[in-house]
């Protein structure tokens, strides 16, 4: 599972390719790739040594270049410029957490990108390997998907699976779920993945008749099989069925999201009456076959097959690359835009921030540079020193980068529970981040550096040391430090706008008015072991006696039991509706689906808009009902739905025709990110299922019922596991965590882009302030009262913080509209984010200016006029 | 024919202890393993070079192997002229030793 071979890494390859002639390059290459794991910094520095000629030290061959006196020259900068660093600590200090903060943040943004959000799986053909799914998750039946596989030609093979829930049971044990996934023999051989022990499946383990086996994780053989070497045949029972273990994967494989239990998918078997699921597609796409290619291909090949049905169907194909699980595709690549735009800009501000108090301590060291050129040192001896100070804090930022994005590393890993994580996500810093940060180092320095070293350097030794004589050099970087404020003001207000229209998608999350009661509910999950359950009576009668020991609970004001509550979604399956679509039809649209007791929609105060919902005559032996919602009616039944009828070809009874006999209200059926909301309930008697929900609710707290429940539970049958028990609201919440995520990230950085932005405008204040101490002075000793100087101040401060805050404005409203497909129910241009916002802006502001200028206002004129 | 200069000489020597089989990999081993230094190949490729333009040696070029991710290697070898100035540099050492084995501590 190693995702790098020990050759030389990418980053030194590419270097080498670029630093060897053509000539050499195969048979360098090839040695290095042969000697194996080096210290590769000097493998690149002795190339470079050899491309640049002799001049320069080789290693290994003792001869000394001609640079002694460079080198000489630039040691007496680095102990001079490491002097200054030590002689101004608040600079220093300032800089450097500038420096630091913008390039740890892009660090850690890179490799989040990297890890999490654009990665390619680990395996050989990791890029190549696609997903191929139907517009907004629609069905896929294994129809089509066969269909594709014997005549495509974009794809070196297709593979398929089903995710499912499997109740694991080894030698007797306590049964506990795991997430599993039935895959088709080609799928691991795509992924050219060898097991650790055994073999994979082979056509014949899906075949008919074939004995049932299983491929098995590491985890589980390592902590649920005590790593037994010998354990290979031994068998397990999955869901109460006896498996065979052919194999054990290799240590973090969890293919295709973090699955642990494999076994073989019975393609054929994939019969309407026998499975509801819809297959997950993925495929290998041949070398230089792009994936527009490839999807249109699969379109083609949906268009050439016949159809059975004279709705618009198949729905169309998208192909996006497999680690791309945000949806809709291409969110990720745009997400990861973001993210380095957002990056970006806080080093944008990192680096002004810096250049304004290098500019400052430029200004103040007039005197000195002019002392320097007027003993004769050139502008390019000037300038190298100011460089090399710059390039020493931006070292020295670089590491204090790196430190910052491993400690963000860390964090985010932690936060990012196990069960959320694919197994792909490897967020961690690698050489290439590394590298990134090295040429964030160079481009903060050369931004940060540049205009220092060419003011320090720009005149000649006269016109300096009458200017430092009379405190004017400010006059001419004034304009310059006040411009980069303006530039700090404005890329913070487009950061913060990002933040708060984030931060409120995040709120929105947590906010959304559950169209239902879900407090003090407390809620489990139930898979029934299918040997002491096989038939739909035996379910039905548990089902029963579930129910009235969970209303007996004393605590328990209410209870009902379903396929799927309020806000978690439910099943989705294909259906027919009479006179509309043929049953037979394998591409069905789907709807969601849920079995429900009788109790299910008073539970959630919800009451039918139109006949009626579920009583005790809808039992196994009455008229076949369902109840359809607002949502399904709207879609299918324009002119009225109770009255006609609808069938799921994928149900246990074939295509059974269900009278809906009522409409009720949606109760986001579709989960919270609202997908396919148009649902059918079916009463569950007539459709008694083997895993399910059960919802109790109580006037206690919630917590405290935990016990009771797996008390009651245990009463009807102590085999019956029980979990991901928890309240309601926690577990809707729990899986919208994203906008969350996302929220945290752009807070962070508007945050420390509004710190470094004011941090920067306080120093400007500060400096201008100071440098004009003579100029306060006079105006003071002419008479001008306090109001009048702080007004003055505080006039030339605003006046760039409001050119400042219109630029930001300006470039804000393009962003926003780019941001707007990231946003869930906010406005790009939110008036309440873009108010406050300006508002924060503004208070920063003018607190950063209202200091300087107070300190100002104390100035004694006789002092200042003093003071040169 | 020029001079060889130390490193030229040390390179040649394990060349030809190397017999057939020399190249950039081998050659450090034996500089690595028969001598104290530590060696890049950048410094092997920069001697090896020099030593090719002064028409010290033959090189061929070896089909490719797996272990070199499929690339080729270039094999090296003393050609009459090479093991001439091998012979040259080293009696010329051996010339200006002399004598002084008690102080260098050369048995």
């Amino acid at each position: 599972m190693s995702r790098r071979t020990s050759g030389p890494p990418a980053l030194v390859r590419w270097l080498l390719r670029l630093l060897l002639p053509a000539s050499e390059r195969e048979f360098y290459l090839g040695d290095l790739e042969e000697s194996g794991r080096r210290s590769w910094a000097g493998e690149v520095a002795s190339v470079v040594a050899l491309r640049l000629g002799s001049r320069t030290r080789l290693a290994g061959t003792g001869r000394a270049g001609g640079l002694s006196f460079r080198v000489e020259e630039l040691r007496t900068d680095v102990r001079l410029g490491l002097r200054r660093l030590l002689r101004s600590p608040a600079a220093t200090f300032t800089v450097l957490t500038a420096l630091s903060v913008g390039i740890g943040l892009s660090a850690l943004m890179f490799s989040l990108i990297d890890g999490a959000l654009l990665p390619s799986l680990p395996f050989a053909a990791g890029e190549r390997i696609v997903r191929v799914q139907r517009v907004e998750g629609a069905r896929l039946s294994a129809e089509a998907f066969q269909y594709w596989m014997a005549r495509q030609s974009s794809f070196e093979g297709l593979g398929a699976w089903v995710e499912r829930m499997v109740n694991v049971t080894i030698d007797g044990e306590r049964s506990e779920p795991v997430e599993g996934a039935a895959l088709t023999a080609t799928a691991l051989p795509l992924l050219s993945v060898q097991p650790d022990l055994g073999r994979l499946f082979t056509e014949e383990d899906a075949g008919p008749g074939a004995s049932a086996v299983v491929l098995v994780g590491h985890e589980i053989w390592r902590t649920r099989l005590n790593g037994d070497p010998d354990v290979l045949g031994r068998t397990v029972r999955l869901n109460g069925e006896p498996a065979e273990i052919i194999g054990v994967m290799p240590e973090g494989f969890g293919f295709p999201m973090n699955q642990q239990l494999w076994t073989p998918l019975h393609l054929d078997a994939l019969r309407p009456d026998r499975n509801p699921g819809s297959l997950s597609v993925f495929g290998v796409l041949r070398a230089a076959v792009p994936i527009r290619i490839a999807a249109s291909e699969l379109n083609d090949l949906d268009g050439q097959r016949p159809r059975t049905t004279t709705e618009a169907y198949p729905v169309p194909v998208v192909v996006k690359e497999f680690t791309d699980i945000i949806n809709p595709p291409g969110r990720s690549q745009l997400l990861a835009g973001i993210m380095l735009g957002v990056a970006f800009l806080v080093l944008l501000v990192a680096c002004a921030n810096a250049t304004n108090v290098l500019l400052a301590q430029a200004a103040v060291r007039s005197r000195e540079v002019a002392v320097r050129a007027a003993l004769g040192a050139s502008r390019a001896r000037i300038a190298t020193q100011f460089w090399i100070e710059v390039s020493m804090l931006a070292l020295l930022g670089a590491a204090g980068g790196v430190l910052l994005a491993a400690v963000g590393v860390k964090l985010v890993r932690n936060a990012v529970p196990p069960w959320l994580a694919p197994f792909w996500f490897d967020i961690r810093i690698d050489v290439r981040v590394l590298a990134f940060v090295a040429a964030g180092a160079v481009v903060a320095a050369m931004l940060a550096g540049i205009t220092p070293a060419l003011h320090a350097s720009r005149g000649n030794a006269h016109d300096l040391l009458k200017d430092a004589a009379r405190g004017t050099s400010s006059r001419r970087l004034g304009p310059l430090m006040g411009r980069l404020v303006r530039v700090e003001m404005a890329v913070s207000f487009v950061l913060l706008v990002a933040a708060g229209l984030f931060v409120r998608s995040a709120v929105n999350v947590r906010r959304i008015d559950l169209p239902f009661n879900a407090e003090g509910v407390y809620i489990a999950r139930v898979r029934l072991p299918d040997a002491q359950y096989p038939g739909a009576s035996d379910r039905a009668a548990l089902i029963e006696r579930l129910e009235d020991v969970l209303t007996s609970i004393p605590a328990a004001s209410s209870a009902t039991i379903a396929t799927g509550m309020p806000g978690f979604g439910g099943w989705r399956r294909p259906v027919a509706v009479e006179g509309v679509d043929d049953p037979a039809d394998p591409d069905l649209q789907d709807t969601r689906y849920f079995a429900v007791s009788p109790d299910y929609f008073s539970m959630f105060g919800s009451s039918a808009l139109a006949g009626r919902t579920f009583d005790s005559r809808d039992d196994e032996a009455g008229l076949p009902v369902a109840v359809v919602n607002q949502a399904f009616a709207r879609k299918r039944f324009p002119d009225g739905a109770v009255g006609r009828r609808v069938a799921f070809p994928a149900d246990a009874r074939g295509a059974e025709w269900l009278t809906i006999v009522g409409v009720v209200p949606d109760l986001l059926a579709g989960g919270l990110d609202r997908e396919l909301e148009e649902a059918v309930y079916r009463p569950m008697a007539q459709d008694p299922p083997a895993s399910f929900q059960l919802a109790v609710r109580s006037g206690t707290a919630a917590t405290a019922m935990a016990a009771s429940i797996r008390e009651a539970v245990a009463g009807v049958d102590p085999d019956v596991a029980l979990f991901e028990m928890n309240t309601m609201e926690a577990s809707i919440r729990s899986a919208n965590t994203v906008y969350a995520w996302f929220s945290a990230l752009f807070l962070l950085a508007g945050a420390l882009a509004l710190f470094l932005a004011a941090i920067g405008l306080y120093g400007v204040m500060a400096f201008h302030v100071a440098r004009r101490t003579r100029e306060i002075g006079v105006r003071m000793a002419l008479g001008g009262g306090r109001g009048t100087i702080l007004r003055f101040v505080l006039r030339q401060g605003m006046a760039q913080i409001a050119t400042g805050l219109v630029a930001g404005i300006l470039l804000a409203v393009p962003v926003a509209w780019l941001l707007r497909a990231g946003l869930l129910d906010v406005r790009p241009f939110d008036p309440l984010v873009f108010g406050s916002v300006l508002g924060v802006l503004l208070v920063a502001g003018w607190s950063g200016c209202m200091m300087p200028a107070l300190r100002a206002t104390r100035v004694d004129p006789q002092v200042a006029l003093a003071a040169e | 024919m020029g001079y060889a200069g130390e490193f030229e000489l040390l390179t040649m020597l394990a060349i030809a202890q190397l017999a057939d089989e020399a190249y950039g990999v081998t050659i450090r081993e034996v500089l690595e393993t028969r001598t104290s230094r530590t060696v890049t190949l950048g410094a092997i490729y920069k001697t090896l070079g020099r030593l090719e333009a002064k028409g010290l040696l033959d090189v061929t070029v070896a089909p490719p192997t797996g272990e070199r991710g499929g690339r080729r290697k270039k094999l090296y070898r003393l050609n009459p002229d090479g093991l001439a100035a091998v012979r040259g540099s080293l009696s010329d050492l051996r010339q200006l030793a002399e004598g002084l084995e008690p102080e260098l501590e050369v048995q």
